[in-house]
């Protein structure tokens, strides 16, 4: 297991959607470096929602209150 | 929403500076309150001036905060979990964390009971705020002119949440520890020129001109003025989660 996938899985086992508090959600990663994921998305499947990772910080923001 | 503080971002740690040895000291506190095996949340980490110290004494901690500009100078510090999340719909599972850490925070929520739901359903153990006193000291001194200046223009400058202290109306807390006095200076100039540039969270919604003349009245009192004193006293509060919840019960009957 590399160390990125340790990192993400450990704040994977308590991340929830933040509107529906649905857990699992669903890791998706499409860039990486040695150190941490650093684009993708987290998946809300009951809310059929994906909050982006964007430079390493994923924006687990409700959809209504993102970009204000 | 509460305010973002990406437009303060750049500025925050030189205007909000606690020193070293301050910031050492509030992690000691926290070092002999709570085990550093223990999982903690701080909500509003921002640059993570409080989470960075943490972690190098060992504890395992995921700060978030809704300013993506703060978190950025967080991970620049080494903070190895943050993330956007919105403190009043935290995106956690009950009882993921053991201790919750608010450090100057709640005063931005307007929903604060949402928060306190929120930050007590998230979290199994402790509660705990680091909070500051700063009446008495010149520079807040130069804040109440600035408010009474604003409230003559028929406007209140307020946050629009509660402080972290102000939690006991609610629970309780179990402990509260001094921390720190932090005592230093700063030119009337310099401490003017952070009014003037709307520094302070309470003034991001001043209109201009009840600002621009609340600014009038900082600088015909001070402008020519010696230094001024800053004094802080700092604390650190400790809740049982449990009675938080108690707490907030008890508020909706």
């Amino acid at each position: 297991m590399n160390r990125v996938f340790e990192m993400k899985k450990k704040l994977m086992d308590i991340l929830a959607c933040p509107v529906c508090k649905h857990h699992p959600l669903e890791l998706n990663v499409t860039k990486e470096d040695a150190k941490e994921v650093l684009e993708g998305t987290i998946r809300c499947e009951k809310c059929n929602v994906d909050y982006p990772i964007e430079e390493g910080i994923p924006n687990m923001l409700p959809p209504e209150s993102r970009g204000q | 929403m509460p305010a973002s503080f990406d437009r303060i971002a750049d500025r925050y740690d030189e205007t909000r500076a606690l020193d070293e040895s301050v910031l050492q000291r509030i992690a000691e506190e926290l070092e002999r309150e709570l085990t550093t095996s223990s999982r903690i949340l701080e909500t509003g980490v921002g640059t993570g001036r409080i989470a960075a110290p943490l972690q190098r004494c060992g504890f395992d901690i995921v700060g978030l905060d809704i300013s993506r500009k703060m978190l950025s100078r967080a991970i620049e510090k080494d903070v190895s979990t943050v993330l956007l999340a919105d403190i009043t719909a935290l995106p956690f599972m009950d009882d993921s964390f053991d201790h919750v850490l608010s450090v100057h925070v709640t005063h931005l929520i307007g929903d604060w009971i949402a928060a306190l739901q929120e930050m007590s359903r998230v979290a199994s153990n402790r509660f705990v705020a680091v909070v500051s006193d700063r009446e008495g000291c010149d520079v807040r001194a130069m804040g109440r002119v600035y408010e009474d200046r604003c409230a003559e223009m028929g406007f209140e400058v307020a946050h629009p949440g509660i402080e972290e202290q102000d939690i006991a109306d609610v629970a309780a807390p179990f402990r509260t520890v001094h921390v720190a006095d932090v005592e230093d200076g700063m030119s009337s100039a310099e401490a003017i020129e952070r009014y003037r540039s709307r520094t302070y969270s309470d003034q991001w919604n001043v209109p201009d001109d009840v600002h621009e003349y609340a600014v009038d009245g900082l600088l015909e009192l001070f402008e020519h003025g010696s230094d001024l004193k800053r004094r802080e006293q700092i604390s650190m509060m400790v809740w049982h989660v449990e009675d938080i919840r108690k707490g907030l019960l008890e508020l909706r009957r």
